[in-house]
């Protein structure tokens, strides 16, 4: 058992790369994709994922003090105005995912992205759990269990997000196999 | 002498107290914005913003369907064209007949000394774009806003019948909740026998029920039901709906009426807004809950 155990790791290790430093502008463009595919006809299905959420929770994992706390909240009030929703539901939304993500942080990278995939699932299930009871309680209508599907979609997307949003930095791989 | 070690970096609050503030910050907006209007004029000044931002990033999908709408032509529009063709001719002929009718019931009125129908008045026709994306309500928007005069609390009708009324105004946009939304009441009356009641929406698009209708009312099915305008909100002998069921209990004091809506609440694409803001309109707006847009506080249900 033991032995199979250290060559998958080992397997493993060998594939990880040492990404170079993020720029904190990728950050700020990534996000502004986001929000822009938010806002998007793509958007308006029930089974379209929140692009800004994801992308919100992959930063706040892997690069917290770029993020910051101001950010995810004045996102989730924008997001407030173009949906017509109440002020403070999506911002109260992100500020969930974040602090979770903020949580997981050091446990979450060392996971493959499906495993990261699995591991946010509840968070963004418990999440938009919140936001129902909330706006349920407040007089709103029950949007139906179809209203969960967001969630299955965000960690479906989150492979390929990851994949994306970490390209940039894991741009110049030193084969190492120049003599010296 | 203080003898703590200094701290050796900097970091502020902590992220967790920071989370927390924010949070509690958000969940207060919330119980804001539910209640009062207080927070209106930041959701405008925010959107003159993000309506650019918006309509920019939209632009590739507007052009996808019009471009497919321009190429699937053929027949159907032909025929669509005939259709429209003569329909705008028989309507042409009715508005000038209604013209006629407007302007004779006008001098009537100050023959005998009556002042001015308060609803016949301006309005504003206008596109319904589609549902809001929150989820969590029915509203739906429309192509005119506050530039084009309109104001919240008006009432919106479409061909067929009474459709709402505004419940929020960007400058090129409004929101409009439905006379079927959960909690939205209408002052109806029935058009055969000019009994009042009040209509409530159930959160169904094809059902209302009817309010304080006495057992032994005279109700039966397919009676048409009318707005009475005494709420001095909707115009008056606007068509609500027609009643679907009566139903009568044994020691029940009022009787069970449901009636079906006949805008189209689904899938209407043209609308008008009554430019008419009294201000028992304006009150009841500012009254007014906004997840709730016309229930006023009256007595319990039934």
């Amino acid at each position: 058992m033991r032995p199979s155990i250290v060559s998958r790791h080992s397997e493993a290790t060998a594939r990880t790369y040492i990404l170079l430093p993020v720029s904190p502008l990728w950050v700020y463009a990534t996000i502004a994709l986001a929000y822009v595919l938010n806002v998007s006809r793509l958007s308006s299905f029930p089974w379209a994922p929140d692009f800004l959420a994801v992308t919100l929770v992959f930063w706040t994992v892997r690069e917290p003090r770029i993020t910051g706390v101001l950010l995810p909240f004045l996102l989730g009030i924008l997001m407030d105005v173009f949906d017509g929703a109440i002020l403070g539901q999506h911002a109260l939304s992100y500020m969930c995912l974040c602090f979770c993500a903020h949580l997981l942080e050091r446990r979450i990278p060392w996971f493959t992205p499906v495993g990261q995939a699995l591991h946010l699932l509840p968070i963004f299930l418990i999440t938009q759990a919140i936001v129902l009871f909330i706006r349920y309680w407040m007089g709103g209508v029950f949007p139906g269990w179809i209203w969960f599907l967001q969630s299955f979609a965000n960690a479906l997307i989150w492979p390929i997000a990851s994949h994306f949003l970490l390209m940039p930095q894991r741009r110049t791989q030193n084969k190492d196999d120049t003599p010296i | 002498m203080q003898s703590g070690t200094p701290p050796l970096f900097r970091q502020g609050i902590p992220a967790k107290v920071r989370f927390l503030f924010f949070t509690l910050l958000s969940l207060l907006l919330l119980l804001v914005d539910s209640h009062l209007r207080v927070l209106e004029p930041v959701r405008v000044y925010v959107s003159v913003f993000v309506s650019p931002i918006e309509r920019v990033v939209n632009a590739p999908f507007e052009v996808i369907s019009l471009a497919s709408r321009f190429f699937e032509g053929g027949v159907g529009q032909v025929k669509e064209l005939d259709r429209l063709r003569s329909e705008n001719e028989a309507l042409l002929i009715q508005a000038d007949r209604t013209a006629a009718l407007l302007e004779q019931n006008a001098q009537l009125r100050t023959l005998l000394g009556l002042p001015v129908d308060p609803d016949v008045g301006a309005a504003v026709l206008v596109e319904i774009k589609g549902a809001v994306g929150d989820r969590f309500s029915r509203n739906i928007v429309l192509n005119r806003g506050g530039n084009s005069g309109i104001r919240g609390g008006m009432a919106v009708t479409d061909s067929k019948g009474l459709l709402g009324q505004v419940v929020r105004v960007y400058p090129e946009e409004c929101e409009l909740s439905l006379i079927t939304s959960r909690g939205f009441q209408t002052p109806i009356q029935f058009e055969r026998t000019g009994l009042r009641a009040i209509a409530e929406g159930v959160g169904e698009t094809d059902k209302m029920r009817v309010l304080y209708v006495p057992a032994n009312a005279d109700v039966v099915q397919g009676d048409t039901v009318i707005t009475s305008g005494i709420d001095g909100v909707f115009p008056r002998n606007t068509k609500v709906g027609v009643v679907t069921s009566v139903v009568r209990q044994r020691g029940e004091t009022y009787a069970f009426v449901e009636l079906q809506p006949q805008a189209m609440i689904d899938d209407g694409q043209f609308a008008r807004v009554h430019l008419r803001f009294t201000p028992r309109a304006r009150d009841a707006y500012r009254g007014q809950n906004a997840a709730r847009p016309s229930q006023r506080p009256s007595g319990g249900s039934r």
